[in-house]
């Protein structure tokens, strides 16, 4: 087991450290908790994106990647995703661990001092951003928006989401609508950026192989100067029973129809949800899962057909991609399985089948960095902190009555379908 | 059983060529607690033409991955079903080199790698079996189909290569798998599943020696001497075409340029390879001219772009690849800025920042079992071994990266492959 460290540097701050000689790596990510708001979605997305830019010291990309190159080709990468109702948005870095420099240089405290310019010393003056940079990067993001048309399986996640939640916060784009990302300027994006050092709630994350003390207190005094009081208290997906099934449909020149169906539960974390992703694994999550060896293996529909579910919503997705004239035999059969499951169709062995494959996979969380460090992320808006292990033993513990209770209360939301144009 | 160590990395592994032909890689990783396998031939989408003992076979494309698909069907029942039992996570990948067969768990290690060889020496291929599968294969075909950035990466292949088999998808298409049957697909399988064709890898926290007694017992099929050699095409050095374009349902073009190299045999040598892969890194280097120039000019962005050093049996290329307002500007730019290395030489101070990226990116992989053995097995295939990587990239000079990219890149060897919008 690796040694985990949490310190509070100061209100809504909270940094952990895995000390752990496994890697050859080290890496650090700064992660932003927002709650989710109208137009929020694309100022952070540019914001995080013209953060990786440069700084005060590195004033362009070309110097900061020279830098970065010079530590070993440490890699910064930022992320934009959304957790239930708030955005989340991340800048990390991956680089050498000093055991393994070649003359044994001190690369993590030059690293994490590297990217601390980037938070805390951007490159600003007169309270706005370079237009230049945010220019550029408002195109970035303008292409990830554009970009998920490319991927016609993603794409149709995205529009099924997007239907599903249409009037609730958590349908809000990850990356925001184009034209506001258009409206963004220099100045309207620094006051973003303060805000969200001010009052965002904030996850700071390494793993290394190093004494972290000096980190803390850099840390501390960083925040110290510009941190406000939290406004915001983190609120859960609420849960609500959908009417009827929302059909939705679009036409592209496309080889294969996709189809997503969007369920609704009200499995919702911070409650507990384990019962529920453990049903996602027997219904569709598992390479022998009841729709993949029916809809695959016995009726030879497709190549995929899964489901997945969203603990921080409780929506479990079920996705395929098909002859379009198979539709309505995939999607009938797709809904005899859940009803299966619902009379208690359900064998020990699937059961079994299923949890073994759940704790072997968090069983090897801890050999993966990021991996990792993701597992604790994602539990940080709810207040969570389980390990693997307490996962895996809660698993384990899941009864046969507590999957079929899951199955009775799982309601059909949005089908959305891609067909072939002409 | 041979062992190699890198005290530098604190890294060790055993090899050993078993009586039956297998190659056998063992890698022990103290204090993790995933396993990784792999059982991997040498036997990709590229080896479409053979000559077995003295009979010349050719089959239609995509027959590597549909014997991958069909490897798993046992006769009482699927190797997944049998994967489930032990908790471990399968899956196989076709290549244009290879197909590979792994799993990686955290418990029941032996059980799993019971079940792998198992299955891979075992094969029932039934014609009903291969009639279910091609309906499903047929979906995965066009689910590609409707990716621009594999579309994209096919056509350049297609423009690239005139005759050598590299430029047909992995997968084959709709009308060459229905020319499959279960006889084909035995005589294919009789012809690369040689064990002497095959190298297994087993990466995790286990003691060395029982793991080999462990695979010794599980390796039942006597070593045949079916001899077996590819057949390839004569590929002429130039380009088939230079510009080839589809048009899709994207917003921005996707583009793939590829640069075709003169290969002088089978594989490329270990040298090679760590020199080409880091001339790619001079030449994209994020601090570097072209790619900076490139996002000076609004032409790319940090998210969509990206480049590989794409080899195998007598082909090699170099391909850069991401989305674009304007690709043909993007290729012109990189075309430029290639002709200004190769008349002017690298800069000493590029040179040692792409070395110590280079050095770092490998390091990486000996961070995850599943790099580890991935990695393991590529190299062998190339007739390499894994430490030598880090021990020879430090004594590369800057003379052996300009001749290569004299040798590389000239005016004319490029092709630019384009997806652009429905209109």
């Amino acid at each position: 087991m690796n040694k985990i460290s949490s310190v509070d540097i100061c209100e809504g701050v909270s940094f952990s450290h895995i000390n752990s000689k496994k890697f050859k790596n080290f890496g650090i990510s700064f992660v932003f908790f927002s709650p989710i708001e109208d137009k929020l979605a694309s100022n952070l997305s540019v914001l995080i994106s013209v953060l990786s830019d440069s700084c005060e010291k590195f004033q362009n990309f070309k110097d900061l990647n020279k830098q970065l190159e010079e530590m070993y080709g440490a890699y910064l990468d930022y992320c934009i995703s959304k957790i239930g109702n708030y955005h989340v948005v991340d800048l990390s870095i991956l680089a050498t661990d000093d055991r393994f420099t070649i003359n044994n240089e001190k690369n993590i405290s030059k690293v994490v001092d590297l990217i601390c310019e980037l938070i805390f010393n951007p490159l600003v003056s007169n309270n706005s951003f370079n237009e230049q940079i945010v220019s550029r990067r408002k195109k970035e993001i303008i292409e990830l928006i554009d970009a998920q048309i490319s991927n016609k399986r993603t794409w149709s996640l995205i529009k099924c989401k997007q239907n599903m939640f249409k009037n609730e916060k958590c349908g809000i784009s990850k990356y925001g609508s184009k034209s506001e990302v258009l409206n963004i300027t220099g100045e309207s994006l620094f006051k973003v950026y303060k805000s969200m050092l001010e009052s965002s709630r904030v996850k700071i994350m390494m793993v290394s192989s190093s004494d972290c003390s000096d980190i803390v207190t850099k840390l501390k005094k960083n925040f110290a100067s510009i941190r406000k009081n939290l406004s915001f208290d983190f609120e859960p997906n609420k849960f609500v029973i959908p009417n009827e099934a929302k059909n939705i449909s679009e036409k592209m020149k496309v080889q294969q129809c996709k189809f997503v169906m969007g369920f609704r539960t009200p499995f919702i974390k911070p409650q507990k949800t384990h019962a529920m992703s453990l049903f996602s694994a027997i219904f569709g999550g598992i390479p022998t899962s009841k729709l993949f060896m029916s809809v695959r293996e016995k009726m030879n529909l497709c190549y995929y057909c899964s489901s997945r579910f969203d603990s921080a919503t409780g929506a479990m997705y079920v996705e395929s991609g098909i002859e379009e004239s198979n539709f309505e035999k995939a999607k009938s059969e797709i809904l005899n399985q859940l009803t299966k499951i619902q009379n208690g169709e359900i064998t020990d062995e699937e059961i079994n089948d299923a949890k073994n494959y759940l704790i072997q996979r968090a069983n090897s969380i801890s050999d993966s960095m990021g991996r990792f460090q993701d597992w604790f992320i994602c539990q940080y808006p709810f207040g969570q902190s389980e390990t693997p292990e307490e996962y895996a033993k809660e698993i384990s513990e899941i009864s046969k009555k507590n999957i079929i209770d899951c199955s009775s209360k799982i309601y059909l939301d949005t089908i959305y379908v891609l067909k072939k144009e002409g | 059983m041979q062992k190699f160590r890198s005290d530098f990395l604190r890294e060790e592994y055993f090899y050993l060529k078993h009586d039956s032909g297998l190659s056998i890689y063992i890698y022990p990783k103290k204090n993790y607690k995933s396993y990784h396998a792999v059982i991997s031939t040498k036997y990709g989408s590229v080896n479409q033409k053979f000559k077995l003992n003295s009979e010349i076979i050719e089959t239609p494309a995509g027959i590597a991955h549909f014997l991958e698909h069909k490897l798993f069907e046992c006769q009482d029942r699927d190797a997944f079903e049998m994967f489930s039992k032990t908790g471990a996570s399968a899956n196989a990948c076709t290549s244009w080199n290879k197909t590979e067969y792994y799993f990686s768990c955290s418990e029941n290690f032996k059980e799993s790698l019971k079940i792998l060889l198992d299955f891979v020496q075992e094969p029932y291929f039934t014609e009903s079996g291969v009639n279910k599968e091609r309906g499903i294969i047929e979906q995965e075909i066009k689910m590609y189909s409707d990716s621009p950035g594999c579309q994209s990466n096919i056509n350049l292949l297609n423009s690239l290569y005139w005759n050598h088999p590299v430029k047909e998808d992995i997968a084959g298409s709709v009308e060459s798998i229905s020319r499959i049957n279960a006889g084909l697909l035995n005589k294919c399988y009789e012809s690369f599943y040689n064990l002497s064709n095959m190298t297994l890898c087993l990466v995790g926290d286990f003691n060395p020696d029982d793991m080999l007694e462990f695979v010794d017992k599980n390796i039942k099929k006597p070593h045949k001497n079916n001899k077996v050699e590819s057949i390839f095409p004569d590929e002429p050095e130039e380009v088939k075409s230079h510009f080839v374009s589809e048009k899709m349902e994207v917003v921005n073009s996707y583009f793939d340029l590829g640069f075709k190299h003169k290969v002088s045999g089978r594989n490329i040598t270990c040298r090679e390879f760590i020199i080409s892969d880091i001339i790619l890194r001079i030449i994209m280097m994020k601090s570097g001219k072209i790619y900076n120039d490139l996002l000076d000019k609004h032409l790319i962005t940090t998210n969509s772009f990206d480049y590989e050093l794409f080899d195998g049996p007598y082909y090699k290329s170099s391909i850069f690849s991401g989305e674009s307002e304007n690709p043909e500007k993007v290729a012109e730019i990189i075309k430029n800025g290639i002709m200004q290395y190769r008349n002017n030489g690298v800069n000493t101070e590029e040179f040692s920042r792409a070395k110590k990226c280079y050095y770092s990116d490998t390091i990486s992989l000996f961070d995850r079992v599943s790099s580890i053995a991935e990695t393991i097995i590529s190299m062998d295939f190339s007739g390499y071994k894994i430490f030598e990587f880090i021990d020879m990239v430090s004594n590369i000079g800057i003379n052996e990266i300009n001749e290569q990219i004299t040798k590389d890149f000239n005016e004319n060897n490029w092709a630019l492959s384009v997806i652009s919008k429905n209109k």
